[in-house]
């Protein structure tokens, strides 16, 4: 067994730039819901960069530094116009069925993006170091305890808090989106409901 | 790929990209720059202490005869009798996890900090022998002092830097609370209440655990209450001011705002269960009758494919 052969042949097979990066796109594609897919990315890519850029400074450079407190404003921005554009995203889809002909794991891990984006983006604002921070530090607690999860996160710890949030649930997100975005290509867009029908 | 079967367009999706993330962060920067962020300053035991310090008191005194907030928390914090262990049925995985961040509120918010005093200021040492003694070897008489003076706390001023009190058998009480009111009021209690905890130092301090459980119940929620922040007043969707919060965690706050969930005192622990059944009814929605069909029910997608069924 060539390990290197076979890693050489999926490269080839999957990572197939046709596949990945077309340059033609199916004709029914042309509503504007199209669109929040890549409006959702775009805003996680913005909250990338500006949380890159925070965590170079520190989690204390944005509560006095006004050029910290920008880019903190543009991470807040980022994370609403980013649920916002998800949650458009969500419902075309669910509205769409797009969940037919094999993309099923496409639709769950959407979701589970979903849910797991909900949590890493309330992990951030128990970071912001404000009084809501604060209070619904103390609050959350309760929620994380009734569900047994203190020994694996103490919420009112906010250098584990800043851990998940910056570390841990970003490298999940990024993973999960990686394998969504690329079943997205390789399963191609889901063709309109009744075309399916009529082509049986 | 089944979509090579319908005709195909050109396209650009790099392009569609750069277009979109160029479009959006114009937009954000503009909010940025406008709106700015929330920027409200947590409350801290310093504001408590000098606000409120007939409350600080009693909310010290609580932590003394075991009746506060953390005292009576039960797990993960201790076993209190009166701690509220949350379950559904017989699921409890508080229960399981157990005493897992154990904390104590004497200890913690009483004697710890006045054992730390008493090291730069021998007069305190004086009072906790006293209080010590006592509580070794008449501890019965130590807790009568203890609650005539939380009841005199009930009608006490707050005169020239003092808590005033009537006249009564107190012992060493109302001296320690004198000096944890003081450390409270200078702001050296928070540190020295986080440089307590475990792995935590003098030099490092990356825990703010104490701290928050020694707010948590009266201090913060008055302070929530305030700003209309509370758990059954849709909290933790409000940002200070005029904000948007994690609005996207509306589903999981409505369920605090009605009963069952307003009522039990296992709501955390059914709220978040309910929240987690409807995430999985979302996550397996292709394989869930009925919900699977709901696109069909509501033809939407007749609007969203509508240019391409014209033109077929």
């Amino acid at each position: 067994m060539n390990i290197t052969k076979i890693l050489k042949n999926i490269i080839k097979k999957d990572l197939d730039p046709d596949i990945l990066l077309p340059d033609t796109l199916p004709v029914y594609v042309s509503s504007f819901l199209y669109m929040f897919g890549v409006l959702t990315m775009a805003s996680l890519a913005i909250i990338i960069l500006s949380g890159i850029v925070m965590v170079i400074e520190g989690p204390l450079w944005y509560q006095y530094s006004s050029l910290g407190l920008f880019f903190r404003s543009v991470h807040f921005w980022g994370a609403q116009f980013f649920f916002f554009f998800l949650f458009i995203h969500i419902l075309s889809v669910f509205f769409m069925a797009g969940w037919r002909e094999g993309r099923i794991i496409t639709w769950i891990l959407g979701s589970l993006l979903f849910a797991i984006s909900m949590f890493e983006a309330f992990f951030g604002f128990l970071i912001g170091g404000g009084f809501f921070a604060q209070w619904n530090q103390v609050q959350a607690k309760d929620a994380m305890n009734a569900i047994g999860l203190s020994r694996f996160i103490n919420i009112l710890d906010n250098s584990q808090l800043y851990g998940f949030h910056t570390i841990i649930l970003p490298i999940v997100i990024i993973l999960i989106l990686s394998l969504h975005l690329y079943i997205v290509r390789k399963k191609g867009v889901v063709p309109p409901i009744e075309i399916e029908k009529t082509n049986g | 790929m089944d979509e090579s079967k319908y005709k195909q367009k050109e396209s650009d999706l790099v392009k569609e990209f750069i277009y979109a993330f160029l479009g959006v962060i114009i937009v954000i920067i503009l909010f940025a720059i406008f709106f700015k962020s929330p920027q409200m300053k947590p409350y801290s035991i310093k504001q408590f202490a000098n606000q409120n310090p007939v409350e600080f008191a009693q909310v010290e005194m609580r932590n003394i005869l075991g009746l506060s907030a953390i005292a009576t928390y039960g797990p993960p914090y201790n076993n209190s009798s009166q701690g509220q262990v949350q379950s559904i049925g017989f699921i409890s995985p508080e229960g399981i996890e157990g005493v897992d961040v154990p904390v104590n509120s004497i200890k913690t918010f009483v004697e710890n900090p006045l054992k730390i005093e008493s090291k730069v200021d021998p007069s305190l040492s004086k009072i906790m022998n006293q209080y010590f003694y006592l509580k070794k070897n008449n501890s019965s008489l130590l807790t009568k002092m203890e609650n005539n003076y939380y009841n005199a706390l009930n009608n006490a001023k707050y005169r020239r830097g003092k808590i005033v009190v009537k006249k009564g058998v107190y012992g060493p009480i109302p001296q320690m609370i004198t000096y944890l009111l003081r450390m409270g009021k200078s702001g050296i209690l928070e540190n020295v209440l986080n440089n307590n905890l475990p792995g935590n130092n003098s030099t490092y301090t990356y825990n703010y655990q104490n701290s928050l459980l020694f707010l948590q119940g009266t201090p913060l929620r008055n302070v929530a209450n305030k700003y209309s922040m509370l758990g059954n007043q849709w909290g933790i969707l409000k940002e200070e001011g005029n904000y948007p919060g994690p609005w996207w965690l509306g589903i999981y706050t409505f369920l605090y705002q009605i009963p069952p969930y307003s009522t039990t005192a296992s709501g955390d622990l059914m709220a978040f269960a309910t929240f987690g059944l409807v995430m999985t009814l979302l996550i397996f929605a292709p394989f869930i009758p009925i919900i699977n069909k709901i696109p069909y029910y509501i033809p939407l997608y007749k609007v969203i494919w509508k240019r391409y069924y014209e033109r077929e």
